[in-house]
């Protein structure tokens, strides 16, 4: 029988986008007094920053490779994490920006911690759409607002509000498996997106191409272009699409209605 | 001895007096450091793109660990079984768009 006194828990913690400034306290304490650190991270200082803070930090970085399958880097990150939690560990896994946004590990190594009995917990962190919503100024509460991963939103036709505001993530990777170095977006591919785009929205609606900054020394990077333009226009994988609402549609007067008589 | 880059960034992120003052008058701050001629001109172009390539990683690369394969099915209709004109279950899911 497992000694209880040494029963393991996971925490998932997420270290925000701008190196050391966007790490919650929550998620900073427990990279502090982790048994065991693991780490995915997008930049070699933020590794530095972890090493610094808790001596057990270990890469899972070299799940990684140019080719290999996603499944198959996923499920290895996830047994890294699960292999330390059956130690009896207090496991601490930090992700890039917020843990339960573009990571599948993340959410299956809670699950499966979970489904075998170990308590297991996911900290929010910032994301780059939190990063978005400040740095363009834009509250998705005011119109609503809808998400996507751009090759989902194409090959599934997924259906959206042009009044509400759009987030097309990893356009730059339009239709591509994997990333590879310098790889930035097919223009054919660009093309098809501007077409299914140009069906809700006039070729002069504006596009916002955002990439939040990673560093405290550096700005945002921010290029508004109208949506004919984006066949031509160099997107990067690392860059989010905002597609800002068209004008807002009038209320539903009998809704309204229903509304003052309840 | 040289500062690297990398202990450059952390220590700037780490110290918020030092970071002010490195917004207000980066030049200042950069001239004190131990950073090679190329580091400094990386951390004065105030751009994350430069940084990072300072500091050895490819746009690819950088994003490798972000980035993240739509999770593209076959259509409904192509997961439905010949024979019983049911839908499959536990249809795998590759992490990646299938061609």
């Amino acid at each position: 029988m497992a000694d209880r006194a040494r029963r393991g828990q996971l925490f998932v913690v997420g270290t925000g986008i701008k190196l050391v400034a966007h790490t919650t306290l929550e998620a900073l304490d427990c990279i502090k007094r982790a048994d065991i650190l693991l780490y995915g991270v997008s930049d070699p200082a933020t590794e530095v920053w972890l090493r610094r803070l808790n001596a057990s930090a270990t890469t899972l970085n070299d799940c990684y490779a140019e080719g290999k399958p996603r499944v198959k880097t996923y499920l290895e990150i996830t047994e890294r994490i699960l292999a330390a939690l059956r130690t009896g560990a207090l496991v601490c896994a930090a992700f890039y920006g917020h843990p339960g946004v573009f990571v599948d590990p993340a959410h299956d190594a809670i699950r499966r911690a979970r489904r075998e009995g170990f308590p297991a917990q996911m900290l929010p962190g910032i994301s780059t759409e939190d990063c978005l919503f400040a740095d363009l100024g834009v509250d998705p509460g005011a119109n609503g607002c809808q998400s996507f991963e751009a090759t989902d939103f194409l090959a599934r036709r997924r259906r959206f509000d042009p009044t509400s505001a759009l987030i097309l993530w990893q356009a730059g990777a339009l239709g591509e498996p994997s990333i590879g170095e310098r790889m930035k977006a097919r223009p054919e591919r660009l093309r098809r997106l501007m077409s299914v785009l140009r069906k809700h929205y006039a070729a002069s609606h504006p596009i916002v191409l955002y990439e939040a900054s990673q560093f405290p020394i550096s700005d945002p990077r921010i290029k508004r272009i109208r949506l004919s333009a984006l066949p031509s226009t160099k997107v990067w994988p690392i860059t989010t699409l905002y597609i800002p609402p068209k004008p807002s549609r009038k209320p539903d007067q009998a809704v309204m209605r229903w509304f003052d008589e309840k | 001895m040289s500062e690297t880059l990398v202990d450059f960034l952390v220590d700037l992120a780490s110290e918020p007096d030092r970071l002010r003052a490195f917004l207000s008058n980066p030049t200042h701050i950069v001239e004190q450091s131990r950073l090679s001629e190329s580091d400094k001109a990386a951390i004065l172009s105030r751009d994350c793109r430069t940084v990072l390539k300072a500091l050895g990683l490819a746009a690819g690369k950088t994003v490798m660990q972000m980035f993240k394969g739509a999770k593209v099915t076959p259509a409904p209709s192509k997961l439905k079984s010949k024979k019983t004109g049911r839908k499959k279950t536990g249809s795998k899911k590759t992490g990646s768009k299938k061609k």
